[in-house]
């Protein structure tokens, strides 16, 4: 029998899971664990900014044109440096998304999800904390890059100062929102075996009604009041606009809208998950 | 020459019959993707709608923009799959194998190896778009669908070209992807929007200017030596690809990979 003297004694833990509830250190590992991952490929992220480059400077050129041809400093309540800020913050937004959401119905399809079933942690939270985990550094990574290459575009920082804190809480609540869209998608494989052409539509809808390309202030007006109502614009347009374009009379508006579509989203993918686990069939062997 | 028409017929037969066995992946396949190409419409009918004319361009001359890029992707990355990122994994993973131990055209059968079904939904959607958007007559359509073909032998070049850097680079996908990229990206929005420095780059090493710019200038204003001068510059970079390919496959080695083929 070991003497109870020598008898190592675990290491007290730190930092965010020593304060945490035992229950809760498992997501914020899952998030750590992500985070690591993606810090580990940095060439990756790189890569991908090739594509940033290729996307502001094309729109430089076509907004540069467009501003020059009406003669007009502002359009759609933007200059042209706040208008490529914009367009740069949309593409951060839009490209911090990463494969971890997308693999949920390649789960399901491939049978490993019924592993995920026996593992003792919540599903949804345990892939929002690796999404986030993910997330936050292809984010910041993105934000950096992006703001770089506007800078250099414009010759001048498109962001609003006062808009800063509120525009990088709506971000996290704005990511947060197009994972629990993204999952809705991902669980009709359940269902569908292949999401593929719903996550196209899903997609497209943001770019097109998010205001991704095009601020919805430049949108006709009927159109303009139907994007604002949908998640898609609470996604992209409200951070985006709240970063380079703060007014500070429709920050609740904004904020409310994401709230509530936060709230459906949670209640949508919740009951999606709850009804598709029990068409889960197992094989053995 | 007719031998090799006939390898190329029964490939993309043979090719079109598998991918059809699964029919309803065929058709949502290539029908979100050419919902996807209806969804850049929108964006530049909401650009158009607010700002008419941008350095002379007006909605039609983009929309024939995006016909003519649609049409000629769509068929190039449709048919000759391999043209596209598949070809640099075919390279890497030592699958060339099997197209260099049967008594055929190498790159033609490397090409035609793989049927993208998606891009199928371009080629159909070009066309579509151009009918409806721009009503062209019977001359015009047909100039169009020439210009079309000759951006697939421009796009399937182009790729090969890029692809080609496996043989020498190894994994080169990501190099060969963001070379495409800016190829169909460049090629999708108005010439007049970039500098004079900038146009050079897009005629000459990203050759947007001969996928687009010249033939929607064509489509606008016919000039024989302007078609001349696209399908010259198709007929070159064809004539690149080939020997690119050629020198590449001298340094290509056997991954001595397992592939089953159906």
């Amino acid at each position: 029998m070991a003497d109870p003297s020598t008898v190592a004694l675990p290491s007290p833990r730190r930092g965010v899971s020593a304060v945490l509830p035992r229950q809760w250190r498992k997501y914020v590992a899952a998030f750590r664990v992500a985070l690591m991952a993606q810090l580990a490929y940095p060439g990756e992220v790189l890569m991908r900014s090739v594509f940033l480059l290729l996307i502001l400077f094309i729109f430089s050129s076509l907004w540069r044109t467009t501003y020059g041809e009406m003669g007009r400093t502002t359009v759609g309540g933007f200059t042209f440096t706040q208008m490529l800020w914009y367009v740069a913050m949309t593409e951060v937004l839009i490209l911090s998304r990463g494969r971890t959401s997308i693999t949920i119905a390649d789960e399901v399809r491939t049978g490993d999800f019924a592993y995920t079933l026996t593992r003792p942690f919540n599903f949804l939270l345990y892939r929002y904390a690796e999404a986030m985990g993910d997330r936050a550094v292809r984010l910041a990574l993105n934000f950096g890059i992006a703001s770089l290459l506007a800078l250099l575009f414009t010759g001048g920082v498109g962001l609003d100062p006062a808009g800063a804190a509120p525009a990088l809480l709506l971000a996290w609540a704005a990511v947060t929102l197009d994972f629990l869209l993204v999952l809705c998608v991902q669980l009709l494989a359940f269902w569908t075996e292949d999401t593929t052409a719903f996550q196209f539509i899903y997609d497209r809808l943001l770019m097109i009604l998010g205001g991704m390309l095009l601020p919805i202030s430049l949108f006709p007006d009927a159109l303009a009041a139907v994007a604002r109502a949908l998640p898609f614009a609470a996604i992209i347009n409200g951070p985006a606009q709240t970063a380079v374009a703060f007014h500070a009379g429709d920050l609740p508006v904004v904020a409310l809208r994401l709230l509530l579509w936060l709230a459906a989203g949670v209640v949508v993918a919740s009951a999606l998950f709850r009804i598709g686990v029990r068409r889960v069939n197992a094989n053995g062997g | 020459m007719f031998g090799v028409v006939r390898f190329a017929r029964a490939l993309l037969s043979m090719n079109l019959r598998s991918a059809l066995e699964y029919r309803v992946a065929f058709v949502s396949g290539a029908l979100f993707m050419a919902i996807s190409d209806a969804m850049w419409i929108v964006f530049w009918g909401l650009f158009f709608a607010r700002f008419p004319v941008v350095r002379g361009w007006t909605l039609e001359d983009v929309v024939a923009t995006w016909a003519i890029a649609a049409f000629g992707f769509g068929f190039a990355n449709g048919f000759f799959g391999a043209s596209g990122v598949e070809g640099v994994r075919i390279i890497v993973d030592g699958r060339l194998d099997y197209h260099l131990s049967v008594p055929k055209n190498t790159m033609l059968h490397y090409l035609l190896s793989k049927l993208n079904v998606p891009s199928l939904g371009d080629l159909a959607f070009g066309p579509l778009v151009y009918l409806v958007v721009v009503r062209p007559d019977a001359g015009r359509l047909a100039l169009f669908l020439l210009l079309g073909l000759l951006a697939a032998v421009i796009f399937v070049s182009f790729g090969t070209i890029v692809n080609a850097t496996a043989f020498y680079a190894g994994n080169s996908e990501n190099l060969a992807m963001q070379m495409t990229n800016a190829l169909i990206t460049f090629s999708t929005y108005p010439p007049g929007i970039f500098s004079a420095v900038v146009k050079v780059v897009l005629f000459a090493a990203i050759p947007a200017g001969f996928v687009t710019y010249l033939p929607v200038e064509l489509l606008r204003d016919f000039d024989p030596a302007r078609l001349a001068a696209v399908a010259a510059f198709a007929a070159g970079i064809l004539l690149v690809a080939v020997a690119v390919f050629y020198r590449g496959l001298r340094r290509y080695e056997s991954g001595n990979l397992v592939v089953m083929r159906g």
